[in-house]
């Protein structure tokens, strides 16, 4: 043997706790990191507040609150010396502005079970456009993968923190401690491929969540479509029944039909704004509306409308009631009255209470986002125009297709019954992608409402 | 503000506040015992050993080297202090904190005690050691609890696949007025885990009266690695700690094993002088710091410095402390103590 320097043998690089140096653990969340942390240490829900500063509450959903809440999620990262910005900053899985919170509002655990075996967890398995793991290639879960019920993701005394209420457990203390994470050079570059993208895509994109979102998960998932080279590795499977509906709108198919006029058509609609009672539609875009009302008039049951509710409907129009049209034995209703879109002098004009709140609320928005950058002398920003009016145009039938089966709905009780129009409400999740001043698409995601606001 | 200090110029080991640690023969003889008992099987291996014949540094200069190690080992060290109550608690809190790990409120031992094993498993997960050897220094103040403990830390590695080695140092004259011993023999499965091999880690030998070669002389030996080995600044254009301190000496062939007899006399003339046996072996702390005198007060001070006289070599002696802890292994201790 020969002469070595003196060095102190019992270095353990500054990690302060078993299983937090996390340099091979790509892209962790805070969650991740608390709760590999805890399984390793052997931490109690006792312990919390001496090893991380945080209080624990008994009813607290530990993932969800180490994600959102900005002064637990600071402790624990103090604690545990957490920096990177992908860990600490939901937002940047985002590749879109303005919905910091989308994926709040369903908050669900979701997992992979390979990874979380070996004590890993990312928020891009949070993502509802990310189905499978990208590098296990695992279907991501939301409950025990054994017997489907819920994980503990509190800190309850007498569970241990990722097992199942009947024991199973996920987090493998032997295999977290003892391996490294096997998938940790895929891991890394894929995240950091969808990280760059993501940030490319936040330059461009804006999203518009509807007031009083209820089903974020459902219409993020059908929202996003992934870039080939990262939808290969997580793409799910395709029986995943979905029960939004989608959309998209982009400039380059409007430069074909070009409509005249479009900025007095987008000042008609900027009365959305107001609090006015008739929303005036501009000629563009009545036929629809007038179409959507003889539709839905002719496909209602026998003796559901009067003969006058009826031919208000189709008050200054070519087509006829159908033949079979058998008129209701009762006075006419103001309410149904104000339904079709009325013909006052010249102007179209629909009753905004027969609109669906939430979509026009979104088509408000989606004006104020948009109107008054654009020179509209300029055909590239015509062309925008035309697709910003033809999006409200979409989202305002819709809200009016909506309001106007809800408003039936409380005098003719049969449409419960059917599979077309029965009333139902959906909100409407729009991402805009603009390229300089310049709108070029627009996505809409129909998402059904889970709950009423 | 800043403090911007000028990049420092690169200082010579034997000049540092920690100076280099050299191989020697009982580490040699030490690294021997340590692999047969690993091959064995054993689980561990007391170290017994007078205090500063440098036992510690022996089993760091261990851990240093994997020439020794009949297949690969990690080393971990721990502390121990001398707690009321030899709890599972303070032992894995011991552990945990020598390790630089947090110290958890409201922790039970038995979780303290996994946490342990998970930090050693982790700790060994990227060079794949399955042996891991755990240090104890002071395992002269175990009781049969601590005993206890370091079965429950067996049981815990074996159970995941890993094999525990523990290195129990055993500080002879560490109690004030004798040796100490565990409390009570302990039961077969202790002894057979961790007692059924021991080692006597001794001072430097010297060997037979005329015994200057390697093999027979821990103290030759020793000299040698100043003479070959501590190359400064770096292996390809330095020297060795000898000709760095008397260049010119170094130079015309001297060497400090050439006067292992002088320093042998010396030492045995200040020994019967304060009425100890001539012949002792000679503590690794003493030796240390008289090579460093002879070195780096004597000749690196002098620039025609040729070789050492017996007044110099007595100097060093006494200035390196030798007399004061030969005598304090001996129950009485001379009211007239030669210097």
């Amino acid at each position: 043997m020969r002469w070595c320097p003196m060095t102190h043998i019992a270095d353990f690089g500054g990690a302060r706790f078993v299983g937090a140096d996390f340099s091979s653990l790509p892209g962790i969340s805070v969650f991740g990191a608390f709760s590999r942390v805890v399984r390793l240490n052997h931490i109690s829900h006792k312990s919390y507040f001496s090893a991380f500063g945080i209080r624990n509450r008994g009813n607290d959903d530990l993932s969800l609150r180490l994600t959102f809440s900005e002064a637990s999620r600071s402790k624990v990262a103090e604690a545990l010396s957490l920096k990177s910005a992908a860990t600490l900053d939901a937002a940047l899985w985002l590749p879109f502005r303005g919905g910091s919170n989308i994926l709040e509002t369903s908050w669900a655990f979701r997992y992979c079970p390979a990874c979380l075996r070996q004590g890993f967890h990312t928020l891009l398995h949070q993502l509802p456009w990310v189905r499978r793991c990208p590098w296990h290639r695992m279907r991501l879960l939301t409950k025990c993968a054994v017997c489907d019920s819920s994980l503990t993701l509190r800190g309850d005394p007498g569970h241990q923190l990722l097992a199942c209420r009947n024991g199973h457990d996920i987090f493998s203390e032997m295999v977290s401690c003892a391996y490294p994470f096997d998938q940790a050079e895929s891991a890394a570059a894929f995240i950091d491929r969808y990280l760059t993208w993501a940030e490319k895509e936040r330059a461009y994109t804006l999203l518009i969540p509807p007031e009083g979102a209820t089903t974020s998960f459902d219409a993020m998932r059908n929202a996003v479509v992934l870039p080939q080279a990262l939808r290969d590795s997580c793409r799910g499977p395709e029986w995943i029944l979905s029960t939004s509906h989608t959309r998209t709108l982009k400039r380059q198919a409007m430069r074909a039909n070009t409509v005249h006029d479009l900025p007095s058509a987008l000042a008609k609609l900027t009365s959305l704004r107001d609090e006015v009672a008739g929303l005036e539609l501009p000629p563009q875009i009545s036929p629809g509306f007038l179409n959507i009302g003889c539709q839905l008039a002719n496909r209602l049951p026998p003796e559901s409308l009067t003969d006058a509710e009826m031919s208000l409907f189709f008050h200054g129009l070519a087509c006829q009631p159908n033949r079979t049209f058998k008129p209701a034995r009762r006075s006419p209703l103001a309410e149904i009255r104000f339904l079709p879109p009325l013909l006052i002098g010249q102007t179209r004009v629909i009753h905004r209470s027969t609109l669906s709140k939430t979509a026009s609320r979104s088509a408000e928005q989606l004006l104020a986002v948009i109107v008054g950058q654009f020179m509209p002398p300029d055909p590239q920003a015509e062309a925008s125009l035309q697709l910003l009016l033809r999006a409200l145009a979409s989202i305002l039938k819709r809200a009016y297709a909506e309001g106007m089966r809800i408003v039936l709905s409380r005098y003719i009780p049969a449409l419960f019954d059917s599979k077309r129009d029965r009333p139902r409400l959906t909100e409407p999740w729009i991402l805009v992608r603009k390229e300089g001043h310049q709108l070029d698409r627009i996505k809409i995601v129909w998402a059904k409402r889970s709950r009423l606001p | 503000m800043a403090i911007w200090a000028p990049p420092a110029p690169p200082i010579h080991p034997m000049l540092r506040p920690r100076r280099p640690i050299i191989v020697t023969g009982p580490i040699n003889r030490m690294g021997a015992a340590c692999a047969t008992a690993l091959e064995r099987g054993d689980r561990g291996i007391p170290i017994h050993g007078n205090g500063r014949d440098g036992k510690t540094w022996g089993v760091e200069c261990l851990a240093m080297n994997a020439s020794w190690q009949p297949f690969p080992v990690a080393f971990f060290f721990m502390d121990y202090g001398k707690p009321e109550k030899a709890t599972e608690n303070y032992f894995s809190a011991t552990f945990l904190e020598t390790a630089g790990m947090r110290t958890i409120r409201h922790a039970t031992g038995a979780e303290s005690m996994m946490r342990a094993c998970n930090l050693l498993m982790e700790r060994t997960r990227d060079l794949c050691q399955e042996a891991i050897a755990v240090v104890i220094n002071e395992a002269n103040r175990f009781t049969s609890f601590e005993h206890d403990h370091l079965v429950t830390l067996d049981n815990l590695l074996e159970r995941r696949k890993k094999r525990a080695f523990f290195i129990l140092i055993y500080q002879n004259d560490a109690e004030w007025g004798g040796q100490q011993a565990i409390d009570h023999r302990p039961p077969t499965q202790v002894t057979g885990r961790f007692y059924s091999m021991a080692h006597q880690f001794t001072g430097l030998l010297w060997g037979n009266a005329n015994a200057i070669d390697f093999q027979g002389c821990d103290v030759t030996m020793a000299f040698n690695e100043y003479d070959e080995g501590v190359i400064f600044p770096d292996d390809e254009t330095g020297v060795p700690c000898t000709a760095y301190f008397a260049r010119n000496a170094y130079m015309n062939g001297y060497r400090l094993t050439s006067q292992v007899g002088l320093f042998r006399e010396v030492v045995e003339d200040l020994r019967v002088k304060n009425h100890l046996p001539a012949i002792a072996p000679f503590p690794m702390q003493s030796f240390e710091r008289f090579v460093y005198f002879l070195l780096v007060r004597i000749a690196g001070e002098d620039p025609n410095f040729r070789q050492f006289n017996r007044e110099q070599a007595l100097k060093a002696l006494l200035w390196a402390g030798y007399i004061e802890l030969e005598l304090s292994k001996h129950a009485v201790v001379p009211d007239d103590t030669h210097r």
